[in-house]
């Protein structure tokens, strides 16, 4: 995939992102497919991984006819600096309709940077049961990694300077799929 | 060494509502008296030029409580009339809850002799009505004429017992001393911490109905028929009790009342900041009581501006509104809150509110005072009826610092202050430096 | 399209506006999912320490806190009426700013005096949380109601609400109040005219003296406490007159909706304002109540904690 380092904040338009998610789909499904109907289950962390569970496991359906349980998580009651920032993050819906024990959890985020929402959703998760695995898909990988977290599966490796964040819009929250940098303030 | 008492004012507007004046000229004071123009050598007098600025007879405060004897921490007679100075004040009354009470001669001479000492401003002071203002027994009502007291008062307390106040109304009538009444009935009043309206109701405060001071001025009136004396209502703050009034006077019975600056300038809307320095006894009442009382100052129901000076210290206050005491201090802002509530508003003119301040206390105490008439003491105040500042408590000279109206934005200012032709306190550039000590 | 929660105390719902209310109550509902998972647990106020400052007495509402408080994993302290500092004579901002000493976070506090807790929000950096104030303020009880009667009723607007009791005295009713006519609800407040002044008109409540009228179109029936001293101090004859004439019985539900929802802030005193088999009845949502709390209080103390500096 491209590094894109250019004046002009978007970095990826929908095409280049559904590219990705199709190529993450194949990759997961080539894990799974010997594995039993019920084992393997995705939970998108709040707020972008959610859209993203929902499409790879929406794209392993269609393309391989296996259905594959979705889940969303919110981790702010796990995050390690409530009060530390200038606001407060929302709290959104966590929604796990299925029992997690000895599964195969496949977390879903879409941008993956200093690794501390995953461990945070790891938390959370171990609040929930004890899942049998757990890995990580994220659809962007931009580096700069803060903890030992490493990504199983990736749509796109990014390289941009630390002085930029990077940020993705999905269609179902704000109307168009699109990657994007904006400078840090 | 003597500090000089001849002065001859220059140029300002002189108001001496007592004496019907208001117009441009100059004030002579020779020897601490006021004297014709042009009586002495100028020489022998500083000349000070107060073009721009208002000279008025020097101002009476008639409900002052300078806690001395026994609560010094809030106040002493020595910062308490260095405030009044601040002020504008010459002269004031002080309330007798002091500790021991003023129900005797010798608390009386006391406070006579520490104000001789300490005073810079002339203290007249009070006795109580009744014992320990108990409201049980009369107190020693002719020692107190004898040792000195201008007034008898119970302020704070009130007698409930209707044939007590009788006996004593008729008794201080005797000796000539006007009973100055703080009226409220303390079963309607209950332990309420505000008035009782709207604002109690949506706070969920307890209260005090406008009933538990009406109550009492309408007994009083009734009293004061009976007994053949004037009595006269202090800190009046209830429409009601306004009308009561008016229609008193108008039937002949001789009824006076004051009001304070707070009464005029506050409402309870206040209260829902929870800040104990708008909680006072009587209470603030709704907006519609509140013009009721500035009607009253404007048709002469109302004859009295007085503050109800009441310090305490930061630690008594600095606590939750419920367990708060009453009381705020008044001595230096209630010149700039009555000029801009009042004059800029353009409800009273300028010698309508000096009037409150000067012949209106003197007349109902009966006191040679709040004139500038030739051969009268030299107690004069000088004023800027115009100058703009932000009131700033760290500028007081009270050793409490209890009001509601600090960044208060102010029209209206005391400049200067003239004890028996000596200059106690001025803000002006030219001659004094700042608060002098007199005696 | 966040909402900002940017409020370091919850004092009362006077100050809040309708956006910052129904933010609490959606974070209330994730609250609620953790107290319905086998670890009830949630690290967010891990490292932080809680006062729980009850001048009042109360258990209720002190064990609802304390639960909410140790499945946010925070540190609390408990200080109780009979704390012997108050009996030296030490006052309540020289209690709170040694505790503010000690790195203390948050303080929730229960007190008789109006306005303590504005007070005390005002001279110290920690979080306040208001619950209860004299007869002024409670606001976790009035957010709880109204997240209860949103969950049972899927809305707040438009919902003909009706408060039954001791209006006067109540802290309950003033916050249910504010909330309830932010959130676009018709309020009505009845009970005794010596209890429900009519002052509460002039902020758009119906006040009624009549318990039948009052109850015609309820879709949510408020019931508060009534106290035996308001009775000794000749606020209304006798409990029993009390309970014949504004009593909730089994009768009265003959006449209100079938829905109607029957609350209480509780402790219930049966057989006064509410008989037992209503209170134990299918339209009865005062158990919920409690549970909604716990949510409620968690959702509150997250959200003021994360405005600490």
């Amino acid at each position: 995939m491209e590094n894109n380092e250019s004046e002009h904040d978007t970095m990826f338009g929908a095409d280049t992102i559904a590219q990705a998610i199709d190529t993450m789909s194949e990759a997961i499904y080539g894990h799974i497919s010997d594995d039993p109907p019920d084992k393997v289950a995705l939970i998108g962390i709040q707020a972008g991984g959610v859209p993203l569970a929902k499409r790879i496991s929406r794209c392993i359906r269609d393309r391989f006819g296996r259905t594959i349980d979705v889940g969303a998580l919110d981790i702010s009651m796990y995050r390690d600096d409530i009060g530390k920032r200038k606001t407060l993050p929302m709290i959104r819906e966590t929604t796990i309709p299925f029992d997690i024990n000895d599964k195969i959890i496949i977390l879903a985020d879409d941008v993956l940077q200093s690794g501390r929402s995953v461990r945070a959703a790891l938390d959370a998760l171990t609040d929930f049961g004890r899942p049998a695995q757990i890995r990580l898909a994220a659809l962007i990988d931009r580096g700069q990694r803060e903890f030992p977290i490493h990504a199983d599966y990736v749509g796109m490796k990014v390289s941009v300077g630390a002085e930029w964040r990077v940020c993705m819009d999905w269609v179902e929250c704000s109307g168009s799929d699109c990657v994007f940098k904006v400078k840090k303030q | 060494m003597k500090k000089n008492n001849s002065w001859i004012l220059k140029g300002g507007r002189i108001i001496d509502p007592a004496n019907h004046i208001d117009r441009t000229g100059d004030l002579w004071i020779r020897e601490g008296r006021i004297v014709e123009p042009d009586s002495f050598d100028p020489a022998l007098a500083e000349t000070v030029n107060l073009r721009g600025l208002v000279v008025a007879p020097g101002l009476i405060d008639m409900h002052v409580h300078l806690r001395q004897p026994g609560n010094t921490d809030a106040e002493t007679i020595r910062t308490g009339t260095m405030a009044a100075a601040a002020g504008g004040f010459t002269s004031i009354v002080a309330m007798p809850n002091t500790s021991p009470c003023a129900d005797t001669a010798g608390t009386i001479q006391y406070i006579k002799d520490f104000a001789a000492r300490e005073g810079v401003v002339k203290v007249l002071p009070s006795g109580a009505l009744s014992v320990g203002r108990k409201g049980e027994e009369m107190s020693p009502v002719g020692s107190l004429k004898a040792a000195g007291v201008v007034a008898l008062t119970d302020d704070g307390c009130c007698i409930q017992n209707n044939e007590l106040m009788r006996h004593v109304v008729e008794y201080a009538g005797n000796f000539g001393l006007p009973v100055l009444e703080h009226c409220e009935d303390k079963f309607l009043a209950g332990d309420g911490v505000m008035h009782e309206g709207y604002w109690s109701v949506l706070l969920g405060m307890k209260a005090m109905p406008a009933a538990a001071e009406e109550v009492i001025v309408a007994r009083d009136i009734i009293i004061s028929r009976l007994a053949s004396w004037k009595i006269h209502i202090q800190h009046v703050s209830s429409a009601q009790s306004v009308k009561m009034i008016r229609a008193a006077q108008a039937d002949g019975v001789r009824i006076s009342a004051e009001a304070t600056p707070h009464h005029i300038a506050l409402t309870d809307v206040e209260i829902k900041k929870f800040d104990t320095n708008y909680k006072m006894n009587p209470p603030l009442r709704s907006e519609e009581d509140r013009m009721a009382v500035i009607e009253g100052l404007q048709d002469g129901t109302i004859a009295v501006i007085a503050t109800d000076h009441a310090p305490h210290t930061q630690t008594a206050k600095l606590v939750e509104f419920d367990h708060a005491p009453f009381g705020i201090i008044g001595l230096e802002t209630a010149v700039p809150v009555t000029l801009t509530e009042l004059y800029h508003k353009n409800y009273l003119s300028l010698s309508q509110v000096i009037s409150k301040f000067t012949v209106g206390p003197a007349s109902i105490l009966g006191i040679d005072a709040g004139t500038l008439s030739v051969g009268a003491a030299a107690d004069v105040t000088i004023i800027d009826p115009d100058c703009e500042y932000i009131v700033d408590v760290n500028d007081f000279y009270s050793k409490s610092r209890n009001t509601p109206f600090n960044g208060y934005a102010a029209k209206g200012r005391t400049m200067a202050t003239f004890v028996d032709g000596v200059c106690i306190f001025s803000l002006l550039k030219e001659s004094e430096p700042e608060d002098e000590e007199s005696k | 399209m966040d909402f900002q929660w940017t409020k370091k105390d919850l004092l009362d719902l006077y100050d809040l506006s309708r956006d910052e209310i129904l933010h609490i109550l959606n974070t209330a509902e994730e609250f609620k999912k953790v107290s319905q998972r086998n670890v009830k647990k949630v690290p967010a106020l891990r490292g932080r320490t809680v006062v729980n400052l009850f001048v009042e007495p109360s258990t209720r509402t002190r064990v609802s806190f304390e639960l909410a408080e140790q499945r946010l994993s925070a540190d609390i302290i408990n200080m109780n009426a009979d704390v012997s500092s108050f009996r030296k004579g030490e006052t309540l901002l020289d209690t709170l700013k040694n505790i503010q000493a000690l790195q203390a976070d948050i303080v929730v506090m229960r007190h008789q005096a109006t306005g303590a807790p504005n007070f005390l929000a005002r001279e110290l950096n920690m979080g306040v949380v208001n619950a209860g104030d004299g007869a002024h303020s409670h606001p976790t009880q009035a957010l709880l109601d109204i997240f209860t009667i949103r969950e049972k009723k899927g809305r707040i607007e438009g919902l003909n609400v009706v408060i039954v009791g001791d209006i006067l005295h109540s802290r309950v009713a003033r916050s249910n109040v504010w909330g309830l006519l932010k959130l676009g609800a018709n309020v009505t407040f009845a009970g005794p005219a010596t209890l429900v002044p009519r002052e509460f008109e002039k902020i758009g409540v119906r006040v009624c003296h009549n318990l039948k009228d009052a109850l015609a179109d309820a879709d949510v029936v408020n019931l508060l406490r009534i106290q035996l001293e308001r009775q000794q101090r000749g606020y209304f004859p006798s409990l029993g007159e009390y309970s014949r004439f504004f009593g909730i019985h089994p009768e009265t539900l003959r006449y209100i909706k079938r829905d109607a929802l029957i609350m209480h802030p509780g402790p219930i005193n049966r057989g006064v304002e509410i008989d037992s088999a209503v209170a134990d009845g299918p339209q009865s949502v005062i158990l919920e109540q409690v549970t909604n709390g716990l949510a409620v209080r968690m959702a509150v103390l997250f959200l003021v904690a994360g405005c600490l500096k």
